[in-house]
């Protein structure tokens, strides 16, 4: 089957990049936030529709314990984050998915809970991983507070003052989230129940709603903490400060799988953006709306790669490299645009001069002043990964061989005999089934190795087809070698899918795991990448944008579900 | 009683095949098989879990039912599968003999499969009984809660009037699996688990929490 009859711009293939570049993981770590993120999405949709929200309960005491019920009303439902908020001693605040207790925890419901759903709710969700949900909640979710801004921001505002802004731009979020759980995880509700509600099929669209609402309650509990202590003259928080404060978020190797175990999904997020880069590139010519808001794109990421700021040598590099680049692309649009195909020449212009770090930049900046051309593509960000997994038997070795070489060429050109090319290995740990990585020859495990290990399978697959008759089908191959059925599915999905592989050895001694973070979490829509190590990550998600009690008040009576 | 999630119950029971020592690309097979029979009322993580217990099942061989060891349903099935477009796939009104296999139940998920590739209902023939299978579901009486562990299993292109008979309805939320289930698919996964160390949890997350 086939789109291309729906392309609205078949002109744009022209101006595609190729997988080689598009999927090479350090430029897609590398990768900025786009108008195509996921929270970016989300905010259209709830601005687009009028979506209404409101604080239902506020049940918080003196010392910040207690819970609290948000709803939000979409054209065709409501959804509830229910927040539960704890005294955490000091001592036992972890950002490690291994923690067993935190500052506050959370669940989107669907619809509008009962006092009995609050009551079940409150027996399970504090305790996270150990306790159970239903197929009433999409999600599960817990924050702890940032020790440095928290208590900083309660004090300034029951003392009736505005925080320091410079200790404010230094964190820029109050709570950081561990973790938002979905698709039924601990008995959520299964992603099927959703993928039908046009408000929640797009991809990780309740997990956003979910830290959007978290927003909303990181900003309620300081002020609330805030009055209770300073009574009459506490102040509420500054609208700007307010603005400027995100949800940050603490990511470990965890995520880091994903894009590997979600073929067919990583190819749709990149194809999705890079149709819509190609799109942009395809404009023959430009106009005056188009370039100012361009300009004023780029002064933002210049603002941005400013305040955003980082400990991690690798970092530190890449931001240096930014603020180049940006700067270099600001004398750059002294002289443009100029003649035919603007974009395009611009596109050209930083493939010539820019490090990664600044096209990935100039990329997104791209996108935005051009919404009416791209943003439909969100539509196509989703994937229908049943489709995927029946394997064709009757295809055969000769078409195999020749899909290997068509897709996984960057593997089998690599020498993974090398000891540095095959130094270490993923694995899960038996502490609450978090992935890791090990270093094979001084670590135990590598005997309970993942499949993550692509290029290698690749190779392995191809040892084994090399002298088979070609004509023969694979299915002849699977009843002999089972061991090679994980790879071959993988294959036929790639043959469909071009961009369905992270075109990197994904054991080698020197890979980044955090380059896949940041590509993931640039779709998420994710700002302030600031790595603490190459395995960890702080981020901050919806700095700037606006806040669910920004909407209008819910109007109280639409159906629940 | 557990009530997991049908991701849950893809997940555990992946962990669990591939824990037990199936091939990471049947371990998925296996998971897919629970599911569906989940979907369709039946208990497919027992069936699964019941089909982990046994070691030294033999691998599928062609002709089919040429293999005189008791077979894996998972192996066999997603075998079936990847023939269904070849000619050791077609079938016919009379049955092909499959020989023994373990826990038959787990044969109907692939058979389904099976039968939405080539277009035509299925009958499996096991232990004195006949299930149709086609590319929605099954139809039989009986609730599979007896099933014995191993049987000769046959299966033929069934011959159908175009209408559809009757089936368990569909579900949309899995049937609850027993603790005992669940614990014995837990102890299979934990065979895909490497024990926690000092090394192992340094620089894979948050080291400090310092703001």
């Amino acid at each position: 089957m086939t789109c291309a009859a729906q392309n609205p711009m078949p002109t744009a293939a022209a101006f595609r990049r190729s997988a080689r570049q598009i999927m090479d993981l350090p430029r897609m770590g590398s990768a900025h936030p786009t108008r195509l993120s996921f929270l970016r999405v989300l905010l259209r949709r709830i601005q687009t529709q009028g979506w209404c929200f409101e604080r239902a309960v506020w049940q918080v005491d003196a010392t910040g314990v207690g819970h609290a019920v948000y709803t939000i009303t979409g054209r065709d439902r409501s959804y509830s984050l229910v927040a539960f908020a704890h005294d955490l001693p000091d001592d036992m605040r972890s950002d490690r998915v291994i923690a067993t207790a935190w500052d506050a925890t959370f669940t989107l419901f669907d619809g509008i809970p009962t006092q009995a759903d609050i009551d079940r709710l409150g027996a399970n969700v504090p305790l996270q991983e150990a306790g159970r949900i239903t197929s009433s909640e999409l999600t599960l979710s817990r924050a702890n507070r940032s020790v440095r801004l928290f208590d900083h921001v309660v004090d300034s505002l029951a003392a009736g003052r505005q925080p320091d802004m410079a200790e404010v731009a230094s964190v820029g979020y109050l709570m950081r989230t561990t973790a938002v759980y979905g698709a039924g995880k601990f008995g959520a509700a299964d992603r099927s129940v959703i993928v039908q509600r046009d408000e929640l099929s797009g991809p990780f669209q309740a997990e956003m709603l979910t830290v959007w609402l978290i927003r909303q309650f990181t900003v309620d509990i300081v002020e609330h903490l805030a009055a209770m202590r300073g009574g009459a003259q506490a102040a509420r928080l500054d609208p700007k400060i307010k603005q400027s404060l995100g949800v940050g978020n603490s990511t470990g190797l965890g995520m880091a799988p994903f894009l590997v175990r979600h073929p067919m999904l990583l190819n749709n997020w990149m194809m999705a953006r890079e149709e819509a880069l190609s799109r942009v590139r395809a404009q023959p010519n430009t106009d005056q709306t188009r370039v100012q808001a361009f300009h004023a794109a780029l002064d933002a990421a210049i603002e941005n790669a400013q305040l955003w700021t980082s400990n991690h040598p690798i970092q530190i590099a890449k931001l240096a490299d930014l603020r180049h680049d940006l700067d270099q692309l600001s004398q750059k649009l002294e002289t443009w645009p100029q003649g035919a195909y603007p974009w395009d020449a611009l596109w050209r212009w930083a493939d010539d001069c820019l490090s990664q770090e600044g096209q990935e930049a100039l990329l997104a900046l791209m996108l935005e002043p051009h919404g009416d051309l791209i943003d439909g593509l969100a539509d196509c960000m989703t994937a229908h990964e049943e489709n995927g997994f029946f394997i064709d038997g009757a295809m055969t070795i000769g078409q195999t061989r020749q899909i290997l070489a068509d897709r996984y060429g960057w593997a089998l050109q690599m020498d993974v005999t090398r000891p540095e090319n095959n130094a270490r290995f993923w694995y899960v740990s038996e502490e609450k089934l978090e992935p890791r990585l090990g270093f094979r020859h001084s670590e135990d495990g590598a005997d309970r190795e993942q499949p993550l290990c692509i290029a290698q399978l690749a190779h392995a697959l191809h040892d084994c087809l090399a002298h088979q008759a070609a004509d023969q089908p694979i299915a002849q191959v699977l009843l002999h070698h089972p061991e090679h059925r994980y790879m071959l599915r993988r294959v036929q999905i790639a043959a469909k899918h071009p961009l369905a592989e992270v075109q990197a050895n994904l054991i080698q001694d020197t890979m980044l795991p955090i380059d896949l973070m940041r590509c993931k979490l640039a779709f998420f829509g994710a700002s302030r990448f600031d790595p603490r190590s190459d395995k960890w990550v702080r981020i901050s998600l919806f700095q700037g944008e606006t806040y669910p009690a920004d909407l209008a008040v819910v109007a109280r009576g639409l159906s629940a579900r | 009683m557990i009530i997991l999630s049908l991701n849950e119950m893809e997940q555990l029971c992946q962990k669990a095949a591939r824990g037990a020592g199936l091939d990471w690309g049947l371990a998925e097979e296996a998971a897919m098989a629970a599911v569906w029979l989940s979907k369709q009322g039946i208990d497919g993580p027992k069936w699964l879990c019941h089909r982990l217990q046994h070691t030294g099942l033999g691998a599928p061989m062609l002709p089919w039912g040429a293999q005189d060891r008791v077979q894996c349903p998972i192996a066999l099935g997603a075998a079936l599968c990847d023939y269904a477009r070849l000619a050791q796939g077609t079938l016919t009104g009379s049955a092909i003999a499959l020989g023994l296999v373990d826990s038959p139940v787990l044969l109907l998920p692939f058979l389904s499969q099976m039968s939405a590739i080539r277009g035509h209902s299925i009958n499996m023939t096991f232990d004195g009984r006949t299930v149709q299978v086609d590319g929605d579901g099954y139809s039989c009486v009986t609730d599979f809660a007896d099933i014995i562990p191993n049987a000769s299993v046959s299966i033929a292109q069934a011959v159908t009037d175009g209408r559809k008979p009757s089936r368990p309805e569909s579900m949309t939320r899995p049937m609850s699996s027993q603790a005992e289930t669940i614990k014995a698919l837990e102890e299979f996964m934990m065979q895909t688990l490497v024990p926690a160390s000092a090394v192992s949890r340094a620089g894979a997350g948050a080291a400090s929490d310092d703001d």
